[in-house]
């Protein structure tokens, strides 16, 4: 019944036709109760005449009145609009919801200035609204237009009945918003707005539209989630139409075009902290996401100044790939910041004191610098904070002070101490028992010298101190306690690795005798390019002599091996057992049988020839060579030696590290590793965004305690004060500048969202003066780059004190100056200075374009009512609208055509049958006046 | 000669003039003086008294023909019969049955027929010819003997006035009765839409004729019954028993009148082939047709009797 009315435009007309059908027939009663009487003698031929006309007559009326019938059935299809073609309309709704949803999420600032203007999408899509509620001010229907911008989805920009004048006011609540320099994901903001264009249930009936005004890119659309929402929708009878703001405009083809887009999607300093004056390494990560090569300049703009020197141009950015770009700077401490103390106080806390207000901020910003100025703006720059410190300071706990009575420092202590440079290390030496009154936040460094036990609340300390950016660095001794370390390692490795249960044991003086004279290496490098031991690498061959007796080897389960990395370790002893030699002489002639598969390839013939050469020298070594002569051997086949890395001609570096012998190399650098590397003697592990270490060995030369009974009095090793005491110093500083090395990114706030610095309690002045340095271009911005003061507050709780930054509107960096309690306005304040970089969220940075099939999962958009737009399009497609436009019976000439004839029968039939004829009054039968 | 304007006889004989006449003798009379007074020549002509023959009487003889003169002679009675003591002896046969009432504005057909038919008999009395009257419907009604005296036109206006129309037409079995009554040669007239059995109208018509009577039949027809007028739904009661019929008298009205004509065809073609003078008389025809073909029937019959005899 719905489906038939639905046939009409006008289905009460049809009724009124319907109904008019019955008023010939009416008529024709009416006119059978109005009959006149007549008393009739010649009935006779009356009623034969009747008889023998009986049956034409009743043809002839029942003809009429068909006609007639037929008549008025037409008027009434004719009023009523039945549909000939094309879709029926949509019935009549009580209202039509429009739900639109406006991405302004990073992406949408992406801009293509080639393709004529410079608008990014954004403005495109902001225009859209507008339109629409024009559009919806000529509809006839109610309708209810909701705004929400996907970066605030759960409270509409704009929620009213349609009427004349929101187009202006909608005009004017849109110019406020712009693209916001963050990820927006899609998803929470879709499901909320299809829910709330669902929970609508307004009573009548209600056409749902929701509209995404965004650039459909594939990190959204990729995985079908988002088109799985749209699909619920349009399930439940909604409507949804998308618009890709996206520029170019896409067109029919499946595979809209993109442009690419540059990014730094990373940028991170090679140490957490700086020296004033020593170069930073710093790498930036430049993404090109686009199919063609680009170049660009990057500026390195330091604290706001250019840095000429770090600056460059990139000449070539391959397509879809990340370049890091390396480059030097030397850290500055900005003009008027305090400078390093004189004379150190004799107060241990106000030494720390003055340490917390030592760091400066670097703030080092990249930004790219494109001709095409192609692409999304806001991820063109990253900044990136670097502390600038005087020097290190390192806070060093030395266990073996515990118990002493004068405090003095243990060997250990004193040897280390005298290995940091004071130029650098800014040195504070600690007794176990004071670490509970120390500031441990003052130190970027801390070392553990021979502790055998530290109270819980200061392994918590401990513990939020690495994770939260120090470094930590572990030296055993004969204090040292394994039941107490490996509570530590158990603890998320706050000690890098589990240990044995004794330390190996004190050797003989026979043995000694014998270290001596093995001339064999004492030291194993696994990795030769480590920081750490890049320094000692020269020296490699002096290790030969190098004594290390006794060490903490590690517990027999190696899980712990897992994300560590073994920086020195004490040679392996398994090539003395005959069964495993031979396996592994079996695999290193496996690995390198120059006649079988990887060496045979194409690719590898020209390198052939210098292959088969050390392949032959290697199995000269591998008859009769020691354990370091094969090692030396397959470094050499490798390529990896010292001596033959130099050597360009007969190079087999580029060989070795194409993808055909990439997985040859690794085996058989893992072999290397398997026949040379015994128990690890310094072991450091990344830990939160801090670092950990520890040295298995003692730090110096000496016991801290009498040795137990039967144990020799010797030391365990004699590097600090022995033959190879020169290296000592190299070895430690690198240990510990190490442990500020950064791991990877520094973790990025996101603007527009506050961000919360943790600080202790009771410390600071509630007022901290912050600046917020945007990296929004000054065209943008208006006010220049200039910094400008934020309030910002420190909140006190009864647990915790925390710094919390408003959000900004674009990314970039806080300076942030702390004051101390109270002294808010002293000159001799010593201020301390934080630094937090904001940067966009480079995930949208990728700008390829999601398919057809990805947004509407193929070309049959129309029967599931989501349809693809760009801006501009018809709301309505012009040509389903014309193809969907009801073509009633009123506009095909047929139906009048037919009316025609009709009526002309009609009027035929009528006229024939009331014998209208002029002979009708001749009279007949003869009569003559 | 010319007729002056304003006076032409028929002004007499209009029926729409005729029939505002209440008394049907003032109307028969007006319609033959009007006839009379528009013929050139006179009618009359004197009365033939030869003497034929003496007869024995018999009861019921009018004993004015008794020939005295021979009772005194002989002592019998004798009736004296004259030649043509009737010149002519008319049987008029009037039909009131139902189906004569229809008609409008008072002229309906009954009323035509006996104003007709008392025309024609004044008119006949007035020449000492005997008329005499049969009004029927299913069966004759009145009967009125054929006499010549003029007194005999109250008894035959009274018997036309008496007659009410009554049920339906059975012209065969009255013409047989009549037939029956009549001896010697004669006229018939007989005044009927004939709307009865058409064999049995035919049958009675043939044993007039073989009885050697002149048969006149006056076919007193409604004007609506031959052009059918109606328009309208109309419900046609149908008179003599007939059913009803509502319908639309348009759409019937062309199969009406072939009927019509067929049996209009049908009577005058039995008529001729009889020899049966019939005429058509629409009601609104003055009465000069009847009377005029009534005056040419009897000169031809007088003349057709001098042949005879």
């Amino acid at each position: 019944m719905v489906g038939f009315i639905s046939m009409f435009l006008n289905p009460w007309a049809l009724a009124i036709g319907l109904l008019a059908i019955a008023v010939p027939i009416i008529i024709h009663l009416i006119n059978r109760m109005q009959f006149r009487r007549v008393r009739w003698a010649a009935m006779e031929f009356l009623l034969a005449a009747q008889k023998r006309m009986r049956q034409r007559l009743l043809i002839e009326q029942l003809l009429l009145l068909l006609l007639r019938i037929l008549l008025m059935l037409l008027l009434g299809l004719l009023l009523s609009r039945w549909l000939v073609s094309g879709t029926p309309p949509a019935p009549a709704v009580d209202l039509v919801l429009h739900e639109v949803l406006l991405d302004d999420s990073m992406s949408m600032s992406d801009r293509e200035p080639a393709q004529g203007e410079e608008r990014p999408a954004f403005q495109s899509a902001r225009d859209e609204p507008v339109r629409l509620a024009k559009n919806l001010e000529k509809s006839k229907l109610p309708c209810r237009l909701r705004i929400r911008l996907a970066s605030n989805p759960d409270n509409p920009l704009f929620d009213q009945m349609i009427t004349d004048g929101s187009n202006n006011e909608l005009q004017q609540i849109l110019a406020k918003t712009s693209a916001q320099p963050i990820r927006t994901p899609l998803m929470g903001p879709i499901q909320t707005t299809v829910d709330a264009a669902l929970a609508i249930t307004e009573p009548g009936k209600i056409r749902r539209i929701v509209h995404l005004m965004s650039d459909m890119r594939t990190n959204d659309w990729s995985d079908g989630t988002l088109a799985a929402q749209i699909a619920r929708l349009a399930e439940q009878g909604g409507e949804v139409r998308l618009l890709d703001c996206a520029s170019p405009a896409r067109t029919i083809d499946n595979e809209p075009a993109s442009h690419g887009n540059l990014a730094v999607v990373g940028l991170f300093a090679e140490t957490r902290s700086a020296l004033e004056g020593q170069p930073v390494g710093i790498t930036a990560l430049i993404a090109n996401f686009g199919r063609n090569p680009r170049r660009a300049g990057m500026s390195v703009l330091i604290n706001g100044l250019r840095d000429a020197a770090a600056s460059t141009l990139i000449e070539s950015l391959p397509p879809g790939q990340v370049t890091p770009v390396r480059f030097r700077i030397v850290p500055v401490r900005p003009v008027g910041a305090p400078q390093a103390i004189g004379t150190p106080a004799q107060d241990p806390t106000q030494r720390d004191t003055a340490r917390r207000a030592d760091p400066t901020t670097m703030v080092v910003r990249v930004s790219l610098e494109d001709d095409s100025r192609i692409g999304i703006p806001a991820d063109d720059v990253r900044d990136l904070i670097v502390p600038v410190r005087t020097r290190f300071p390192v806070l060093v706990v030395d266990g073996a002070s515990t118990g002493r009575a004068d405090g003095s420092t243990g060997s250990d202590a004193l040897y280390l101490g005298a290995a940091l440079n004071p130029q650098i290390f800014d040195t504070e030496f600690r007794d176990p028992r004071e670490l509970p009154a120390t500031d441990l936040d003052s130190y970027a460094l801390i070392v553990m010298l021979n502790v055998t036990e530290l109270p819980d609340t200061e392994i918590v300390r401990i513990d939020r101190f690495t994770t939260s950016g120090g470094g930590l660095a572990w030296f055993t001794g004969d204090r040292t306690d394994p039941t107490f370390t490996n509570r530590l390692f158990a603890m998320g490795a706050l000690f890098p690795l589990p240990l044995a249960n004794h330390p190996s044991p004190s050797w003989t003086d026979r043995q000694r005798e014998e270290y001596r004279l093995d001339d064999s290496p004492k030291l194993v490098l696994p990795d030769p390019e480590h920081p750490v031991i890049a320094g000692l690498v020269p020296f490699r061959q002096v290790f030969r002599f190098l004594r290390v007796e006794r060490h903490w080897p590690p517990a027999t389960e190696s899980g712990w091996r897992e994300g560590s990395e073994r920086v020195l370790a004490l040679p392996a002893r398994s090539w003395s057992n005959a069964t495993r030699r031979d396996d592994l002489r079996q695999r290193i002639l496996k690995l390198t049988d120059i006649g079988a598969d990887p060496y045979t390839r194409p690719e590898l013939a020209s390198k052939l020839d210098e292959l088969q050469r050390r392949a032959a020298l290697l199995r000269g070594r591998l008859a009769a060579g020691t354990q370091f002569e094969i090692v030396a051997a397959l470094e050499t086949f490798l390529d990896l030696g010292q001596g033959t890395t130099a050597s360009g001609t007969n190079s087999l570096r580029t060989a070795w590290e194409s993808p055909v012998l990439a997985s040859t190399a690794r085996a058989l650098t893992e072999l290397i590793r398997e026949i040379q590397e015994g128990d690890p003697l310094l072991v450091s592990r990344d830990r939160g965004s801090g670092r950990v270490a520890a040295f298995l060995t003692s730090a110096g030369p000496q016991l801290s305690k009498p040795p137990a009974p039967g144990e020799s009095s010797q030391g365990w090793n004699e590097w600090a004060n022995g033959f190879l005491s020169a290296t000592y110093p190299i070895l430690i500083q690198d240990m510990l500048l190490d442990l500020l090395r950064s791991s990877a990114n520094s973790t990025d706030a996101r603007p527009l969202s506050p961000s919360k610095i943790a600080l202790p309690l009771n410390r600071y002045d509630p007022e901290a003066r912050v600046f917020f340095s945007t990296q929004a271009p000054p065209a943008i911005q208006g006010s220049g780059n200039q910094s400008t003061p934020i309030p910002a507050r420190i909140v006190q709780t009864s647990e915790n004190a925390e710094l919390i930054l408003p959000p900004q509107s674009n990314a970039g960096s806080f300076s942030i100056s702390l004051f101390p309690q109270g002294r808010r306005l002293a000159d001799d304040a010593p201020v301390e200075n934080l630094g937090l970089a904001v940067n966009v969220d480079t995930s949208e940075s990728d700008l390829a374009r999601a398919t057809r099939a990805m947004l509407i999962g193929g070309p049959d958009d129309r029967a599931r009512n989501i349809r693809l737009a760009i801006p501009g399009d018809e709301l309505e497609d012009k040509r389903e609208q014309a193809r969907q436009r009801p073509v009633d019976a009123s506009e095909t000439p047929w139906i009048y055509l037919i009316l025609m004839l009709i009526l002309v029968s009609e009027q035929a039939l009528a006229l024939r049958i009331s014998h209208l004829r002029p002979d009708r009054q001749q009279p007949i039968g003869g009569v003559r006046r | 000669m010319t007729i002056p304007a304003g006076q032409d006889p028929c002004r007499f004989l209009d029926p729409a003039v005729l029939f505002r006449l209440g008394r049907l003798e003032l109307r028969a009379r007006q319609a033959v003086e009007g006839f009379l007074s528009g013929l050139h020549k006179s009618p009359f002509f004197g009365h033939s008294v030869e003497f034929v023959q003496h007869r024995e009487y018999v009861t019921g003889d009018d004993i004015r023909h008794l020939d005295w003169k021979v009772w005194s002679k002989t002592d019998r009675f004798y009736i004296k019969q004259f030649e043509a003591e009737t010149n002519l002896r008319c049987q008029m046969l009037v039909d009131c049955s139902e189906s004569m009432a229809y008609g409008r504005e008072g002229m309906d057909k009954r009323s035509y027929a006996c104003t007709a038919a008392a025309s024609a008999a004044w008119l006949l009395l007035r020449q000492q010819d005997s008329v005499g009257l049969v009004t029927f419907d299913k069966a004759a009604r009145r009967m009125v003997p054929a006499r010549n005296v003029s007194m005999h036109l109250d008894a035959i206006v009274n018997a036309l006035d008496g007659s009410m129309p009554g049920e339906g037409t059975d012209l065969g079995t009255v013409c047989r009765r009549v037939a029956s009554s009549i001896h010697g040669r004669g006229m018939v007239a007989v005044f009927s839409d004939l709307l009865t059995d058409r064999e049995a109208l035919m049958r009675a018509l043939r044993m007039f004729r073989q009885r050697k009577q002149e048969v006149l039949v006056f076919h007193i027809l409604d004007t609506d019954e031959l052009n059918f007028p109606f328009s309208g739904v109309t419900r046609f009661e149908g008179m003599e028993a007939l059913p009803d019929l509502l319908c639309d008298p348009e759409a019937l009205r062309e199969g009406y009148l072939r009927e019509l004509n067929t049996f209009l065809q049908d009577v005058r073609q039995g008529c001729a082939r009889l020899g049966v003078d019939y005429q058509l008389i629409p009601t609104n025809q003055p009465l000069d047709a009847v009377l005029s073909r009534f005056l040419h029937r009897r000169d031809a019959f007088a003349g057709g009797r001098a042949s005879i005899s």
